[in-house]
């Protein structure tokens, strides 16, 4: 609480607003109160009730007018005090000051760090020469927090039918098809990928095919990106530029992938403003060091683009059919091929360091993630037909061979994300209606399981 | 031999007969009028009990769900041939167009032991039957979203010979508004184009008949992709052969009939990959009366079924072999008793079911102005894996057992006439389970066919038809109503795009030359997916036609004006898939007939 208080304070003299007070402003809803008492003397300085308003999850707006004064009484300072405790709230509490009063003026103020979920008790004070006086208290509740796990669920490719679905990790409370809910139209398409890029969620889909720009908080969109694209697959920006890859063309006789290209994205317009032609299908992009890197799935090099020319720069040979690539705390960058290797490359030469091989993925669509502290890499790897299990392997940046068993085991495991020394696991569902997610402490061991949207793949959390 | 004779008749049918205790529908009329430029598929959504799953605009994929069954467990036959295609499993019922046929007959329910693999929920059977003396048609429509449909019919027959022949042309651009974020555009990528030729030739020879048909179907479309999708280009080409030469012969001992098939399939997706299935099937059947009263039906199906899939693996082709017996026995003229066998295989197929049917009718009411019949069957039914669940490279299973149906059920049928009005009701209840469905689920990174589920349905149908008439006006309506609850065994959760209730009316005026149709039809809500955590909302879809004859002697030119989607519903059948809003069709129809 004192940490609270403390950054309240802090953040009062930002969000503190004084004007002159006027019979204009006067919310003619608001009761003014009876002149409030000093040390037993009733005194003609009178306040409004205070209102809170845009109460969230975290902070909350009040306001109230300081509607007369008394020339009896110097005001030496004027504000809110704040409480979660005291339904009373002294100016022992948490206080927000607005300083020496003059004149009749509506005080302001934003509440902000306050915690979820929480009753707070308000009121306005004067302190004079002769001591405190207070205004009537009035209570609020802030919103539950906000959900911290979003789940890509990346929907049946002939229904597209992809959502995002959140799940609220301190409450275990989860919501479906919140975009939907948002903006009263679902996604309609396969959501390939979705990472949080300056506040905003960024899905890649195809079928249709299309960038959706999201608020990452209300899940409202923000912009839609949907000319410039042939089945894309990943996002990755520096600055103002996007990469966003692209599949292309499925030859239907040979199965292979043509006229894949990148699309270049202006995220200020959010209009495709160029694209580079590809002679192989790419799948990941990874922004880093101010370089794109592009893993050519459909070959064996991953492609650095220096994104002021927007050319090759650098082409490294790794294992065929390179996929997924993050970055560890050493700056290395760790590729899965889909050929089962995992290659490490040192982030400033550009150099193969090492390629451990015997690594058990998925074969497609590779799914790997890294832990927080940057030191841990998690994947999703199957068994061979007709086997139907699948598993999440851990593997630490310091390992030089392939784990030697897994660290999870169950069915349908398809996705994986890592939060708060939780590992996420998504579960298909064996693609027979709506998946699941399941929770695993990083020992392996489950915690609990809850509902998601059609083939949860990914994670974003927030 | 008079009897012998109408005994060689009767014998297309050969669901009728041996199907007591079945229920059989045959679809309204005036509805089969109005959608003559249409597919079966429409015409079924508009005027029958069964759910279509389709993207709703015309030419698009449409399947069947029979009594809340999935699309493959229902079966499309043509001349005792079924022609669902035999790599995917089902028919599409965009690419049927209903100028060709005459008479479409449901039979509903468990069917195998007359039809084979896959008639688990339901057969949708095609027949075009020749009226002897000299027929012409012609029909032209035009209506909007770019549709142009031409159909044109010729036949002539006497008692000895005759020859028959169809064509349509259908052309449809599909280019409606969609409603899309509050914004709307022209529906993309959902052109379709279709052209079909049917052929048929008879000739009798004392007491034998040799018959050649031929069915040449070609549909030609984009696939329509879901809202919002605006560079989808998916593309699909299907070209169909279907011929068919059969033999009937009725000898002394009892009446004989061969025919020879063969079916070419082929669809090609995206102008690359193509999907062929040549198959050349073998009916013989003999039917006679060992005692009286009791007549018997033994007979033999053979499909040998050759696959061209670059997706199989090393698969030259397939054998299928049936044997049936079929018995009806009219214990006196009030019950009547049917008891079939068939015994099916399959190549690759170790577990052979045996597959038995016994149904039973009674007409407890015989009357001049009232009938009452009531009936009992119990039947089991089976559905082989299709070439793709057994031979698709990687995952094929040819490990897979059939589907494994069985139903019990019991239909109540009332007639009550008089003069001026004619009231048909009929009632039927059924339960259904099915184990041992197929399902393709992923098996480490690729996707296999497994028997993972088992379904039990639980339905009623219900259907009424009243006809009345008055002087020169005379009035008709005709409702249908189906209820199925139909639920995975292990999630207790209704079978995606299966609604619990699907009713249609169809209510004709006629007076003079004038005729008025109205149309509509009930589809309640579906789930999207086995959880059903997911729904799309119900919908109703009406139609209006007015229409009016012009006679001179043979000759009867008919201008028919009519109104799609009437009340102007926006709807989805299918999950994103966007619906054409309230739109029009004029059609000119002239018709030749002439007895001999």
């Amino acid at each position: 609480m004192i940490k609270n208080a403390f950054f309240i304070k802090g953040i009062v003299a930002v969000g503190m607003v004084l004007s002159l007070w006027s019979c204009a402003d006067s919310d003619p809803e608001e009761v003014i109160l009876d002149g409030i008492t000093i040390e037993t003397q009733i005194t003609k300085i009178k306040f409004s009730q205070v209102v809170v308003s845009e109460i969230t999850s975290s902070s909350a707006f009040a306001s109230a007018d300081l509607v007369s004064l008394d020339p009896n009484f110097e005001i030496i300072e004027a504000g809110y005090v704040l409480s979660p405790v005291n339904s009373l709230p002294t100016d022992t509490d948490i206080k927000m000051v607005f300083g020496e009063i003059e004149e009749p003026v509506k005080i302001e103020s934003e509440l902000t760090a306050l915690d979820p979920a929480t009753v707070y008790y308000i009121r306005a004070y004067v302190e004079t020469s002769s001591g405190f006086g207070y205004g009537n208290p009035v209570a609020f509740t802030t919103d539950d927090a906000m959900a911290d796990v979003v789940v890509i669920n990346e929907g049946n490719f002939t229904s597209g039918d992809g959502s995002f679905s959140t799940y609220n990790s301190l409450t275990g409370e989860v919501e479906l098809s919140v975009f939907a809910s948002a903006n009263g139209f679902p996604v309609a398409a396969t959501i390939q990928n979705a990472v949080i890029y300056n506040d905003a969620i960024y899905a890649v889909t195809n079928a249709g095919d299309k960038v959706e720009v999201i608020n990452s908080e209300t899940f409202e969109s923000e912009a839609l990106i949907n000319s410039g694209f042939q089945n894309p697959y990943s996002f990755a920006a520096i600055d103002e530029k996007a990469y966003v890859t692209n599949w292309g063309v499925l030859n239907t006789e040979t199965y292979a992938w043509e006229g894949s290209f990148i699309s270049i994205v202006d995220l200020e317009s959010n209009a495709v403003v160029d694209s580079i032609l590809l002679a192989v299908q790419p799948q990941h992009v990874l922004a880093y060091n101010d370089h794109f890197y592009v893993s050519n799935v459909g070959g064996s090099t991953i492609s650095v683009y220096d994104p002021a020319t927007n050319g090759v720069i650098e082409t490294i040979e790794v294992s065929f059919g390179p996929d997924k690539m993050v970055v560890d705390v050493n700056d290395d960058i760790w590729v899965m091929c889909t050929s089962g290797t995992l290659v490490k490359i040192d982030g400033e030469t550009n150099d193969v360091e090492l390629t451990i091989s015997e690594i058990n993925g998925s074969g497609y669509n590779e799914r790997m993630v890294i832990s927080e502290a940057g030191d841990v890499l998690y994947y999703v790897g199957t068994s061979a037909w007709p086997d139907a299990t699948t598993y999440v392997y851990e593997l630490a940046i310091t390992e030089t061979a392939a784990p030697e068993s897994e660290l999870i085991s169950g069915e349908n495991f398809y996705g994986v994300g890592i939060s708060n020394e939780v590992i996420y696991v998504t579960d298909h569902n064996a693609y027979q209606g709506n998946g699941f997610v399941h929770r695993f402490g990083l020992d392996g061991a489950e915690i609990n399981t809850f509902a998601a949207g059609r083939i949860p793949s990914g994670f974003v959390f927030r | 031999m008079a009897q012998r004779d109408s005994l060689l008749l009767e014998s297309v049918e050969v669901a009728g007969m041996y199907a007591a205790g079945a229920k059989t529908t045959q679809i309204d009329s005036a509805a089969r009028a109005i959608h003559q430029g249409q597919s079966i598929g429409e015409l079924l959504q508009a005027s029958s009990s069964l759910y279509l799953r389709t993207y709703g605009a015309e030419g698009q994929l449409t399947s069947v769900s029979f009594r809340g069954t999935t699309p493959n467990q229902t079966q499309v036959s043509w001349k005792g041939i079924d022609i669902n295609s035999q790599t995917l499993g089902q028919s599409d019922f965009s690419s049927i167009p209903s100028f060709l046929f005459n008479t479409v007959s449901l039979h509903h329910g468990a069917s195998s032991t007359l039809f084979g693999s896959g008639a688990v929920g339901g057969v949708v059977d095609l027949t075009n039957k020749m009226q002897s003396g000299l027929f012409a048609q012609l029909n032209q429509q035009i209506g909007s979203f770019g549709k142009v449909f031409t159909g044109v019919k010729g036949q002539f027959s006497t008692s000895g010979w005759g020859v028959q022949i169809a064509g349509v042309h259908n052309r449809v651009e599909n280019n409606f508004e969609v409603d899309y974020r509050g914004d709307s555009y022209e529906q993309n990528n959902a052109a379709s184009s279709l052209n079909a030729i049917t052929g048929e030739a008879f000739m009798k020879f004392g007491s034998s008949k040799l018959t050649a048909s031929l069915w040449l179907n070609e549909h030609d479309r984009e696939a329509q992709p879901i809202i919002g999708f605006l560079n989808a280009q998916d593309h699909l080409l299907d070209r169909n052969f279907r011929s068919n030469l059969s033999f009937e012969a009725a000898l002394s001992p009892g009446y004989l009939n061969f025919s020879l098939a063969y079916v070419d399939d082929r669809q090609t997706y995206n102008h690359g990959s193509v999907t062929n299935l040549k198959r050349l099937v073998f009916n013989g059947e003999f039917e006679f009366e060992p005692i009286r009263n009791w007549r018997s039906r033994v007979g033999t199906n053979f499909t040998h079924g050759s696959p061209a899939v670059s997706a199989y693996e090393s698969v030259a082709s397939q054998i299928r072999w049936d044997a049936f017996l079929l018995n009806q026995w009219k214990t006196t003229e009030r019950l009547n008793i049917t008891a079939n066998l068939r015994l099916p295989y399959q190549e690759f197929q170790d577990k052979i079911p045996l597959v038995p049917s016994l149904g039973a009718e009674y007409l407890f009411i015989e009357g001049s102005s009232r009938d009452l019949s009531g009936a009992v069957k119990a039947a089991r039914s089976f559905r082989f894996p299709t070439f793709n669940n057994l031979y698709w490279s990687p995952g094929g299973n040819k490990d897979l057992l059939p589907e494994d149906g069985y139903t019990v059920e019991s239909s109540w049928n009332l007639e009550e006439r008089s003069s001026y009005v004619k009231l048909n009701a009929a009632l039927s209840a059924y339960m259904t389970r099915i184990s041992e469905m197929i399902v393709w689920v992923p098996s480490g990174s690729f996707w296999s066919p497994q028997n993972v589920q088992t379904v039990r349905v639980s339905g009623v149908e219900a259907e009424l038809s009243i006809a009345k008439s008055y002087k020169q006006w005379s009035w008709r309506i005709h409702g249908t109503y189906a209820y199925n609850h139909s639920e995975y065994a292990e999630l207790s959760t209704q079978l995606p795009y299966v609604p619990f209730h699907k009713a249609s009316v169809v209510t004709d005026l006629k007076w003079l030359n004038w005729n008025l149709t109205y149309l509509e039809s009930f589809t309640g809500k579906r789930y999207t997916e086995n959880t059903n955590t997911v729904e799309l909302p119900a919908f109703l879809l009406a139609q209006l036609s007015l229409g009016h004859d012009i006679h001179l002697d043979d000759h009867v030119v008919n201008m028919t004006f009519q109104v799609k989607n009437l009340w102007d519903e926006t709807y989805q059948n299918y999950e994103l898939r966007a619906t054409p809003g309230r739109h029009y069709l004029v059609q000119i129809n002239y018709q030749l007939s002439k007895s001999l």
